[in-house]
């Protein structure tokens, strides 16, 4: 047989094809190029006489292969050298699970909180799972530390290619980490020392692309002072739009302006003590120790543009800068929002996160779990927004809180009593509440869901695995 | 998925402590029809079990069916020993066509591999003899991570042009394909 290819892929597969189907059911068509070989062997059943070469050809004939291999990348060596334990094989198991188990629509967020539980506790994803994972939890810079970068950086995309693998990101290697990574840590750095924090960010901001120059100003929202207004106003000739709009954004919710102060003055406005509600009248008469909160939106936010209102003159406040301007604690300002209200909550939970705030965070997710019962709506996007928001399990009397609450009673009843495919389905509410969850009231959650089928309630489960196994310590390798 | 709608589940068994000239390898070959949904495999990837395996009638013996099966009390067992480097794997393939020209792939055994990088997209198995075998590209992402880890065991299917890794036994745990 020459050297050449004689049988093309096709014809082999052809000749296979009817040898395995049978010739009676296909008959074989000899190939052209072993027509003559078949003819001068015309004692032999030609069938043999293709079987055996297409055989010898298959056996003999290789595509050449490429030699050599190029040197081990840098980044594979940094994702084994993660210092970080690699999580229990228990808790890989559960997190397995939970990944194959949780609604698509849940997938990013869940695995989000899932990883940074297991970063919390000191561990590391296995890399071997990385391939799964990491698709879900690139986007969080809190997830991913060296082994996850490191993934990112062998597989991904030509920025995270050249980022800096280093374990710590510091004031002298920040930036040579990711845009997400940079801003998480400005964020931090401003939570510290505000001024120095800027300083680094003035050092490098000529040299930044626009839209990368943009999201790092945006980190500059917190620990926001009137330090920071000749940076920010120097930014107003800026070549890029969208830089100027974020400095004119942080310009305006700079504390101590004319303009923060007439926009915080006409916010704390909407908050008042009543002396006309039932609280107020028990206060008068000497039965209760305070007068009743209200809330009475100003005449500007009314109608179709009561949220949109509501949004600008709230931005960038906290519940307790408002309370401050009103007379009132943070809690009585909490306590006033209706219940119907997204724009204010939203407002006061965007600030508390920003400043790592988890008291205030705790309150108005309390609240907000509140008016989900109120409303008969469910819970899970409130807990979804707070486990994000949240950087560990929520506090005990938080979580006693949500156990009770009317919003889970209902949910587990409706769970119960459902008898289609799709009302058997977790609505978020199990699986968000055992995220955020602290450790010791998950085996009393797993009580509650236990008359629930396997079906409905097997990504709350898993959650619940993940987050026991990591606790155990015999299992820290 | 097959032309003929029916769905192929292959499962792979290595045998731990292979009897000299009995097969190390099983496949057990299960069909399901597409229609009707999802199928997957009845056993988990890594699965230990203890079973009594029957081949069907072969040259070259592979498809294998359960005959009986026992409870199996260790969760993992110790990873059989393998010939070091890729020449004595490659060999048993070249004896396996010899008896058996018109097999698809083969599955190898090998110990002291790495994965390596052939270029951005492929990668390979290669052993300190400086021989290397390139990998189903399918495989990339997943192989990925053991880029860089030390040597490995492997068992892998070799189909004289590229190799697809089914499990490999490493320093930090063992890797199988899903």
């Amino acid at each position: 047989m020459p050297s050449s290819q004689v049988l093309s892929a096709q014809d082999l597969g052809r000749v296979k094809q009817a040898m395995l189907l049978g010739l009676a059911r296909q008959p074989l068509v000899i190939p052209d190029p072993l027509q003559p070989l078949a003819t001068a062997a015309a004692e032999r059943d030609p069938a043999l006489t293709v079987l055996a070469l297409a055989g010898q050809q298959h056996r003999f004939q290789r595509p050449p292969q490429p030699a050599g291999v190029e040197q081990v990348p840098e980044a594979a060596r940094r994702l084994h050298q993660d210092p970080r334990p690699i999580l229990p094989e228990a808790a890989r198991r559960a997190l397995l699970r939970l990944a194959n188990g949780v609604e698509k629509v849940w997938a990013d967020a869940i695995l989000s909180v899932a990883a940074r539980r297991v970063a919390a506790r000191g561990f590391r994803l296995h890399p071997f799972d990385l391939p799964r994972l990491i698709a879900d939890i690139k986007a969080d810079a809190r997830c991913l530390g060296l082994a996850e970068r490191a993934y990112l950086a062998l597989t991904a995309s030509a920025e995270a290619a050249g980022t800096v693998l280093d374990n710590e990101i510091t004031r002298e290697n920040w930036m040579g980490f990711q845009k997400i990574h940079r801003i998480a840590f400005l964020r931090s750095e401003r939570r510290k020392h505000p001024a120095s924090a800027r300083a680094l960010l003035e050092d490098v901001f000529k040299s930044e692309p626009a839209n990368v120059r943009g999201d790092l100003l945006g980190a500059l929202d917190v620990g926001l002072g009137v330090d920071d207004l000749p940076f920010l106003e120097s930014l107003a000739s800026d070549r890029a739009d969208s830089v100027r709009t974020v400095a004119a954004r942080l310009v305006a919710a700079v504390p101590g302006t004319p303009a923060f102060a007439a926009r915080l003055s006409e916010a704390a406005r909407c908050f008042a003590r009543s002396n006309l509600s039932v609280g107020g009248i028990l206060n008068r008469i000497g039965l209760a120790d305070a007068a009743a909160v209200t809330f009475k939106p100003p005449a500007s936010a009314s109608g179709g543009e009561r949220h949109t209102s509501l949004a600008r003159l709230f931005e960038g406040f906290s519940a307790a800068e408002i309370g401050a301007a009103a007379g009132l604690t943070a809690s009585e300002v909490i306590a006033a929002i209706p219940c119907d209200d997204d724009a204010i909550h939203a407002a006061f939970s965007q600030r508390a996160a920003r400043d790592d705030d988890t008291a205030t965070l705790m309150q108005l997710a309390e609240a907000k779990l509140t008016a989900a019962g109120t409303n008969s709506r469910t819970a899970a996007p409130v807990l979804a927004w707070l486990a994000d928001a949240l950087s560990e399990p929520a506090s005990l009397g938080f979580g006693h809180c949500l156990l009770g609450s009317a919003a889970f009673q209902a949910a587990l009843q409706r769970l119960q009593e459902a008898e289609t495919p799709a009302a058997m389905k977790d609505d978020g509410t199990l699986i968000w509440t055992a995220a955020v969850l602290p450790t010791p009231l998950l085996p009393s959650f797993l009580a509650k869901i236990e008359p629930l089928l396997p079906a409905t309630s097997r990504a709350a489960r898993a959650f619940v695995d993940l987050a026991l196994a990591l606790e155990a310590p015999t299992q820290r390798r | 998925m097959q032309p003929d709608k029916l769905r192929r589940l292959e499962t792979w068994l290595l045998h731990a402590a292979p009897p000299k000239d009995a097969p190390a390898v099983a496949l057990l070959i299960d069909f399901v029809p597409v229609s009707g949904g999802a199928a997957s495999s009845p056993f988990f990837a890594g699965e230990t079990l203890s079973a009594e395996i029957v081949f069907y009638p072969s040259a070259t013996p592979l498809r294998g069916l359960i005959a009986t099966r026992t409870p199996s009390s260790a969760e993992t067992i110790k990873w059989p020993e393998f010939s070091a480097g890729l020449p004595a794997a490659l060999a048993d393939y070249e004896n396996t066509l010899a008896r058996q020209p018109w097999i698809d792939y083969w599955p190898l055994r090998a110990s002291a591999l790495t994965i390596e990088r052939q270029s951005a997209q492929q990668l390979a198995l290669a052993d300190a003899g400086g021989h290397s075998v390139p990998i189903e590209r399918s495989q990339t992402d997943a192989l990925t991570p053991l880029l860089g880890l030390g040597p490995i065991s492997a068992l892998f299917m070799w189909d004289g042009t590229s190799a697809t890794l089914l499990a490999a036994d490493t320093s930090i745990g063992r890797w199988h394909e899903t």
